[in-house]
């Protein structure tokens, strides 16, 4: 037995079934779009579809338990999965500077000065940025604040034993009578982690039925020249990251009511949704002033 | 496996197998025989003073045991895990929940005072006074030898690289001394 700060991970087959799965996605896709018969599009698109989610579910489970129940993340390992998720929420950054670019090309762009003239183009009527919009900007801000509650509750209750902070043995910092008292009153954060969690997964999902009532009730198309292109593609992938977001939390929301998140147990999972979280909020920000207000 | 008999006369003749035996005895806090020693000895520039102690704790505790800083060399309290049947640790005993794995093993290394669990060894210049020619970092090698990096200042943006040797002392140009040393049971340069 060896003793490697590292995790050496067993063979698994979810790469494979992955990359499959996605495979399949793209081959029905692609048959789609070149009059394959709509049977085979339909049947072969779910199966890759349903294998996709799947693979997604066996492998981050695979890794909840590699990491509570198997005790296999140790610091460096942690420290690696920390520069990991940075890196990634990185690359989405830049994937939304892509539509970013995209979207200040058309509308201020010199192409775009001389042909369509205005911005909103004329015959498009624009989103009042001061009603709804502001109102999911103020729901992301308030989601974002209760997380913050929710990782400053986990955090104490990491430390503390039933919430209690437990002296070093030979600091001797706090007398017992005192350690008694603390533990008394300790045990609510855990309470109070699980409010601010749920409270920030409804919010998320309040945030997605209301952007749907938009889509629903917009008087423009994605089909309604640049400016219906942009908006819909940028709010459309933006939603599509709130929804990844919820369920990331939804799932660090059930992992923290099994106490995974418990003393000696500050998993990375959750610091991993809620950098997730903030990075959502953040590029929605730079949509409404972008977008929505600068826009209209 | 021949090739393995054929290192026996070798190993025989360096006193490996001596220290095979005092490797045994050193990992119960017994100091190991200093036969290996012996022909470096005589050269200031390259004798290991003392043989150098491998306990579980690797070369961090090693450290800390040459450093002159009192601070280091205290250990810590009887660390006493807590069996209470409620989960609540009475005071003064310490709890680790159902951590399991490698991560128990660093948790309980670090309790015990262990600053380096997994003997990454990182260690900065500076750090317990190491790095003099009177208190040099000490390189552990199990092959006779092992490339050393030498980071000189915090935000240097090169590394030195060099190749050092059992029993053997060297510098990094900018003042920076290490000695190899083999880990008990290991082949000499």
């Amino acid at each position: 037995m060896f003793r490697t700060g590292y995790h050496l991970v067993d063979i698994s087959p979810w790469p494979f079934s992955g990359a499959m799965s996605v495979l399949g996605i793209t081959s029905s896709l692609v048959g789609y779009f070149h009059r394959a018969p709509l049977m085979w599009v339909y049947v072969f698109g779910s199966i890759s579809l349903f294998l996709l989610v799947f693979t997604m579910v066996r492998w981050w489970s695979d890794v909840v338990v590699e990491s509570t129940y198997l005790g296999c993340h140790t610091s460096l390992v942690v420290r690696n999965l920390r520069v990991g998720m940075v890196l990634f929420i990185l690359s989405e950054v830049f994937f939304f500077v892509s539509f970013f670019w995209a979207f200040f090309h058309v509308s201020i762009g010199e192409i775009s000065m001389r042909t369509i003239g205005q911005w909103p183009p004329l015959g498009v009527k624009a989103i009042y940025p001061w009603k709804v919009p502001a109102l999911n900007t103020a729901i992301l801000l308030g989601s974002g604040m209760s997380v913050t509650w929710a990782h400053k509750a986990v955090s104490v209750h990491n430390k503390c034993p039933a919430g209690v902070l437990n002296p070093n043995v030979s600091s001797g910092s706090i007398s017992p009578e005192e350690y008694n008292n603390l533990v008394e009153k300790g045990s609510c954060y855990q309470k109070q982690a699980i409010f601010s969690m749920v409270l920030t997964v409804a919010l998320g999902a309040f945030f997605m039925c209301i952007q749907y009532e938009e889509y629903y009730m917009a008087s423009f198309t994605i089909a309604d020249s640049a400016f219906g292109s942009t908006f819909f593609i940028m709010t459309g992938f933006h939603g599509m990251h709130v929804f990844v977001g919820t369920v990331f939390l939804f799932i660090c929301t059930l992992r923290l009511i099994y106490r995974h998140f418990s003393f000696n147990h500050h998993y990375f999972g959750l610091d991993a949704a809620i950098w997730y979280w903030h990075f959502v909020d953040v590029v929605w920000i730079g949509l409404f002033f972008a977008v929505y207000v600068w826009g209209y | 496996m021949a090739s393995l008999i054929r290192q026996v006369s070798r190993l025989a003749r360096q006193n490996i197998l001596v220290n095979l035996v005092g490797a045994r005895a050193a990992s119960s806090g017994v100091p190991p025989s200093q036969s290996i020693n012996e022909k470096t000895r005589d050269n200031p520039l390259t004798s290991v003073e003392d043989e150098v102690r491998v306990n579980q704790e690797g070369f961090f505790s090693e450290m800390k045991r040459r450093s002159s800083d009192p601070a280091a060399t205290s250990t810590p309290g009887e660390l006493k895990i807590t069996g209470a049947s409620d989960g609540i640790p009475e005071f003064g005993e310490v709890e680790l929940g159902s951590v399991a794995g490698a991560h128990r093993a660093e948790l309980l290394e670090q309790l015990r005072g262990s600053e380096d669990p997994f003997d990454v060894g990182l260690i900065k210049q500076g750090q317990f006074g190491a790095g003099t020619h009177e208190t040099p970092i000490i390189v552990p090698t199990c092959e006779g030898s092992r490339l050393v990096g030498c980071v000189c200042e915090e935000d240097t943006g090169e590394v030195v690289w060099m190749m050092i040797h059992s029993n053997e002392k060297k510098s990094c140009d900018c003042g920076n001394w290490f000695q190899g040393v083999s880990v008990p049971g290991a082949r000499t340069h």
